[in-house]
């Protein structure tokens, strides 16, 4: 019965000589939190127009539970949009903005003040619907926009950037107030965003997309732990990097390491001799030892309140960063010495030079 | 600064609104003499001896309520005109590509950089009998006689809209062009079709453009007749003639000025009403 499964199929757009989107496969789960993650220039924004229908795809095509939506124009598509300037309109009252949709249905009367009155109930707007939309604040515009594009009962609600233009802590309990209306309603949120914090927060299903091409599609998790390949580690969060060769296979890799030596990492399919960059984040680094213990000066300390953040300097210039929680305030000073460790399951392994 | 700012306007609509006003009430309130200047003083023998007396010849006389009737008709008709035919040359101008947008701008305002007068002349070589467009239609055979549209209604419609449109194209398409165009992306979202997102989000918040568009456009086609008495018959005759035709023909100031008043007045309640309707907008923006 879960409706809003979108599935794009070989979907590419060009602007000019540029293709923006390069033969993208995508499937969206019906009633999943699915976020398209990328920086400016991934394709994210045109993959969000074709989408929603304000472009039409060069080539390949985009369907909803099995519905072709190719010619399909914005107004007659079972998909809302909340805009990232949320586009209230001006010179209507929030009710009004929030009917406006509805209107295009049909909808009059006493059915229609109803679906109204349950869209502000739902967003916690009780008691603005009078408010002209530029009286209100910025928090306010937001669940308006929200309530506006999700009185249609869409099949599938597409969020652009949503929490970008608050501040942070509106912009935490914007987030709850996502979760908590995705799981009441059911309906299948797309959110399209540069922010990786956002994405890993909110989503089940994280698509990463790099200059219009699918680098990654999978949970927020292995995004992070399992990224598939450098480009994604990079994108995703802080990673220590280091150069290296494969000096042995088995259970785990032995990876040659000019200035550190041997260094025992997660096992991945490469052969000996092969050149590869291992990355580490940089919680995973523990100060003391363990597997992997080398000696290293503190060169740096920064102190986050939670957590403080420091640069160590390893043998042979190899520079190492790690964040250890504040427990009782930081554990090393700027010029002390201290053995570092890390477990081999810890660190991931990607080919050299392939991005 | 400020004092400056707020002041160096206050100070020119002082000397070039202010006092020529405070003359021209003056004016209106004495009675004609013959002589230098044509007009009694104000105060003599120590005693006021202004009246309203002109104001009052005005109301009788059906001669002035008719220009005054027929000019504030035929600026009605003229800003009417032009709002239906300025809206969509500005709605054009506002959706062509950017680079397209300030040549087409500047044809709009092109015909400013020559005079008036040679322009309206110019349209009466066009539309006489033995003009460009009655000789055009008879050489393809559409019509038989001459056409004589000059001087007639139909050449004065033309003329006013001609000399007033590029005062109605310029303010809606400012305020055209100020509109987000995520909004019509968000009213498509929501299933509004063109013809509905021009209705309920494009016209609505236009509206300020085409309010001050047809100030532009009312206020001094109220005053205008030139265009009515260059291109029209001799029919009635418009506010701005009269006042002329006191003032140099019959020598009558003092009537002239109680004219002068009454136009000012009559004009000054549309622009009061649409100020107090732009208010709540600009304190909106602000």
């Amino acid at each position: 019965m879960n409706q809003g499964a979108l599935a794009v199929e070989g979907l590419s757009k060009r602007f000019g000589a540029a293709a923006v989107l390069d033969n993208l496969d995508l499937a969206i789960g019906a009633g999943s939190f699915f976020a398209l993650l990328g920086a400016s220039g991934s394709g994210k924004t045109t993959l969000l127009r074709l989408i929603a229908g304000f472009e039409a795809p060069d080539e390949g095509r985009i369907t909803l539970d099995g519905a072709d939506l190719s010619g399909v124009p914005p107004y007659e598509r079972p998909i809302n949009l909340v805009f990232q300037s949320y586009a209230l309109f001006p010179h209507m009252t929030v009710a009004d903005n929030v009917a406006f949709g509805l209107r295009r249905d049909g909808l009059s009367g006493t059915e229609l003040d109803r679906r109204v009155a349950e869209m502000l109930a739902l967003l916690r707007l009780d008691g603005l619907g009078e408010r002209k939309s530029r009286q209100i604040s910025g928090g306010q515009a937001q669940r308006v926009a929200l309530a506006r594009a999700l009185a249609k009962r869409p099949k599938l609600l597409l969020l652009d950037e949503p929490l970008a233009a608050l501040d942070r802590g509106l912009r935490e309990h914007m987030r709850i107030e996502l979760k908590r209306l995705h799981d009441a309603l059911g309906t299948t949120f797309v959110l399209v965003t540069h922010d990786q914090e956002e994405a890993l927060a909110l989503a089940d299903r994280v698509a990463l997309l790099d200059r219009g091409r699918l680098a990654q599609l999978g949970t927020p998790e292995d995004l992070y732990e399992r990224p598939a390949s450098l480009a994604v580690a990079r994108f995703i969060g802080q990673i220590n990097l280091m150069e290296g060769r494969v000096a042995a296979t088995g259970e785990t890799l032995t990876i040659e390491v000019p200035g550190l030596g041997a260094v025992q990492a997660r096992s991945a399919p490469l052969s000996v001799g092969a050149a590869v960059v291992v990355g580490l984040r940089p919680e995973k680094i523990d100060l003391g030892p363990g597997d992997n213990a080398r000696e290293a000066t503190v060169t740096d300390v920064t102190y986050l309140g939670d957590q403080s953040v420091y640069r160590l300097a390893l043998a042979d210039g190899v520079e190492l960063r790690t964040a250890r929680p504040n427990r009782d305030g930081p554990v090393a000073r700027p010029g002390e010495r201290v053995t570092v460790s890390w477990p081999a399951s810890a660190s991931q392994v990607f080919p050299a030079g392939a991005g | 600064m400020r004092r400056l700012l707020v002041g160096l306007p206050a100070l020119w609509l002082l000397v070039f609104f202010g006092l020529p006003f405070a003359l021209i009430l003056k004016v209106s309130l004495s009675q004609a003499v013959v002589g230098q200047p044509p007009f009694t003083p104000l105060f003599a023998d120590g005693a006021f001896q202004g009246s309203l007396g002109n104001f009052a010849l005005l109301l009788e006389d059906d001669l002035y309520v008719e220009a005054i009737l027929a000019s504030l008709g035929l600026a009605a008709s003229s800003t009417v005109a032009c709002v239906l035919i300025g809206y969509p040359m500005a709605w054009a101008i506002a959706g062509a590509p950017r680079r397209w947008r300030a040549p087409m701008l500047a044809l709009v305002a092109l015909p400013f950089v020559t005079s008036f007068l040679i322009r309206v002349y110019a349209w009466i070589g066009l539309l006489r009998p033995t003009g460009f467009l009655s000789e055009l239609l008879q050489s393809l055979g559409l019509i038989d006689s001459p056409l004589a549209l000059v001087p007639g209604s139909f050449a004065v419609a033309i003329g006013m809209i001609y000399t007033y449109l590029p005062f109605m194209v310029l303010p809606i398409y400012a305020s055209l062009e100020k509109i987000d165009p995520m909004l019509s992306a968000a009213a498509a979202d929501l299933g509004a079709r063109p013809a509905r997102i021009f209705w309920s989000v494009t016209l609505p918040l236009s509206l300020p453009g085409v309010l001050a568009g047809s100030l532009f456009v009312f206020v001094p086609a109220v005053g205008e007749f030139v265009v009515p008495e260059l291109l029209g018959g001799p029919g009635t005759p418009m506010i701005g003639k009269v006042i002329w035709q006191e003032f140099f023909n019959n020598r009558d100031w003092p009537l002239a000025s109680a004219l002068a008043v009454m136009l000012l007045v009559l004009l000054a309640a549309p622009i009061a009403l649409a100020q107090r309707s732009q208010a709540p907008t600009a304190r909106g923006l602000g």
